[in-house]
């Protein structure tokens, strides 16, 4: 899966969390503070995407994730 | 002689009408400068007004219970002077005569302005003090608290007698107004009764020389409802408080068409108002009512979270998404714990006194995107261990957001949990959502110095924030309560 496929498939999960919002999130943008994502919401992504790609993300590498590109890249290792 | 004209005054930039309530002067009455001589309603209270010439009334041009436009002239004065010259006013007069022909701009001005500093603190008075003398004497400079504090203690008697002939005409202009008037009462205790429909004839006065004080229309609502037992199931399913409710049956009990109307009237229609207004509506009806009604005392308390991060991590390492467990929900199950131990704080005051409740249900505050908050109740909380009481949260989070919440669940709950804890806040100082006596903050966890034995070390710590109502508990069990609290989050592995 290439990052850009990752960074699609993320913002359709964003879109069911923060209906609207995701389309015009940039790739860098902080995603907590722009999409004012709390942490039931932030877990509700994490699950989504290892519901999909079968990939574990550890509490621990939370703060890893902090962008699309980064999430994106994360996941990309990981797949 | 020269005639003044004496207009509705303003007492306020933003006053554009207002209700002449009562006249304490007859046709053919010598006035003195400074004599109050009506009584005007506005949207702050019910102000005395004077006048600032001497003179014989020759004109009463406004019925008792009409409202006018300020400007309109009420009265007419003769004076002894030429037109206008008896119509300067004294700087804190709080008066307003303007003279019919001849009175310059920068005199109604400056009359206008004091005015308003008059009316300003009497509508301070509304929410601080009970007596208006008291309150006028404080806020108001000594010439002004002169003036309009002898007009309370000593014109309303001789109002009373003078005005019940002039208002007898003006009977039928307002349903109950001319009877009304007669009562001695605060302007804050008559604003609280007609919010209330509490009847002002049916109170005693408690205040000086009989005055019908705030406290006094507080506990003529407090009084033990009567309603018929159809009228009390068809409240509770409608969310009808029937403390709020008129009964028509005889001696005044609520019957079910009495709830039935208010619930009709109090359901905005989804005609005229969105879902957001309707929401932010409910929102301000809840939060004014409680910070007008519940006396809250205010407790916090600072918790070192490092055993508690360190269960979590270990709990979480290892498991799929879906099985991990939030902070939030540790906090949640260590406040329904603690409230286990201090049933006091689980109640709803209802009829003025606090009923237990048998079941511990907390509602969480969850906001809503795009603005709004709803704290539905997830039922038995204390009953849940930590899996299925996160299973409980991510849900009615979920659900809440998509609008979907059970009617159930809306029903208020024990106490009302809220976490702004992720938006960086060290403290919440709630607002009690009513009828319940209590609510429970979380602000951020954050890493602070921490002193353990001799020595200062990083740690997270959270603080815990309580409002209780204070007609209920103390000090002394909302701090036991905290503590409590306090101790599941230290050794969460025994909660």
């Amino acid at each position: 899966m290439t990052q850009d496929e990752i960074i699609a498939l993320l913002r359709e999960r964003l879109d069911e969390i923060v209906p609207g919002a995701a389309a015009s999130l940039g790739e860098d943008d902080d995603l907590r503070d722009e999409l004012d994502l709390d942490s039931m919401d932030f877990l509700k992504l994490v699950r989504g995407v290892h519901e999909q790609l079968k990939v574990d993300i550890p509490e621990t590498d939370y703060g890893k994730l902090g962008t699309l590109r980064a999430f994106a890249e994360y996941v990309a290792a990981r797949t | 002689m020269a005639e003044l004209v004496f207009e509705m005054p303003s007492l306020g930039a933003d006053m554009e009408a207002g209700t002449l309530v009562a006249w304490r002067v007859a046709l053919g009455d010598a006035v003195r400068r400074g004599d109050v001589i009506a009584e005007v309603e506005t949207e702050k209270g019910v102000i005395d007004v004077e006048v600032f010439a001497d003179g014989v009334v020759s004109a009463l041009l406004v019925e008792p219970g009409t409202k006018v436009p300020v400007g309109t002239a009420l009265a007419k004065l003769e004076t002894g002077g030429t037109a206008g010259s008896g119509a300067a006013p004294e700087a804190g007069s709080g008066s307003s005569v303007g003279s019919g022909s001849g009175s310059s701009e920068s005199v109604s001005e400056s009359s206008a302005s004091v005015s308003e500093s008059v009316s300003e603190s009497v509508s301070e008075s509304v929410s601080e003090s009970e007596s208006v003398s008291e309150s006028v004497s404080e806020s108001v400079s000594e010439s002004v608290s002169e003036s309009v504090s002898e007009s309370v203690s000593e014109s309303v008697s001789e109002s009373v007698s003078e005005s019940v002939s002039e208002s007898v005409s003006g009977a039928g202009a307002r349903a109950g107004a001319g009877a009304r008037d007669f009562v001695r009462v605060t302007p804050a205790a008559r604003a609280l009764a007609d919010a209330r429909g509490v009847d002002l004839r049916g109170l005693v006065g408690t205040g000086r020389e009989g005055v019908i004080l705030l406290a006094d229309v507080e506990r003529a609502r407090e009084r033990p409802v009567e309603a018929t037992p159809a009228a009390r199931q068809h409240a509770r399913e409608r969310g009808v408080d029937l403390t709020q409710v008129r009964g028509s049956r005889p001696h005044g009990v609520i019957g079910r068409e009495d709830v039935a109307r208010v619930a009709s009237t109090a359901a905005p229609s989804p005609v005229d108002a969105s879902p957001e207004s309707r929401m932010r509506a409910a929102i301000a009806n809840a939060m004014a009512r409680s910070k007008r009604e519940i006396p809250h005392y205010y407790l916090t308390h600072t918790v070192d979270l490092s055993r508690a991060t360190v269960f979590l991590e270990t709990r979480n390492a290892g498991k799929p998404p879906e099985a991990r467990v939030l902070l939030a929900a540790l906090l949640l199950r260590s406040t329904a714990l603690a409230l286990r131990k201090h049933p006091e704080l689980n109640a709803h005051w209802t009829e003025g006194q606090a009923a237990p409740r048998e079941s511990i249900d907390l509602g969480l505050a969850i906001s809503l995107r795009g603005g709004g908050l709803v704290a539905p109740a997830i039922p038995r909380t204390d009953t849940l261990d930590l899996d299925a009481l996160m299973a409980a949260m991510v849900d009615v989070v979920e659900r809440a957001r998509r609008g979907a919440l059970r009617a159930s669940e809306m029903a208020p709950g024990s106490l009302t949990v809220t976490s702004l804890g992720e938006r960086g806040v060290d403290v919440v100082v709630p607002v009690i959502l009513p009828p319940q006596v209590a609510m429970v903050g979380f602000g951020t966890p954050a890493r602070r110095p921490w002193v353990v034995g001799d020595v200062v070390v990083p740690r997270p710590v959270i603080t815990l924030s309580l409002a209780a109502d204070h007609r209920v508990t103390d000090g002394h069990l909302g701090a036991r309560f905290l503590a409590r609290i306090a101790s599941y989050l230290e050794s969460p592995e025994t909660s």
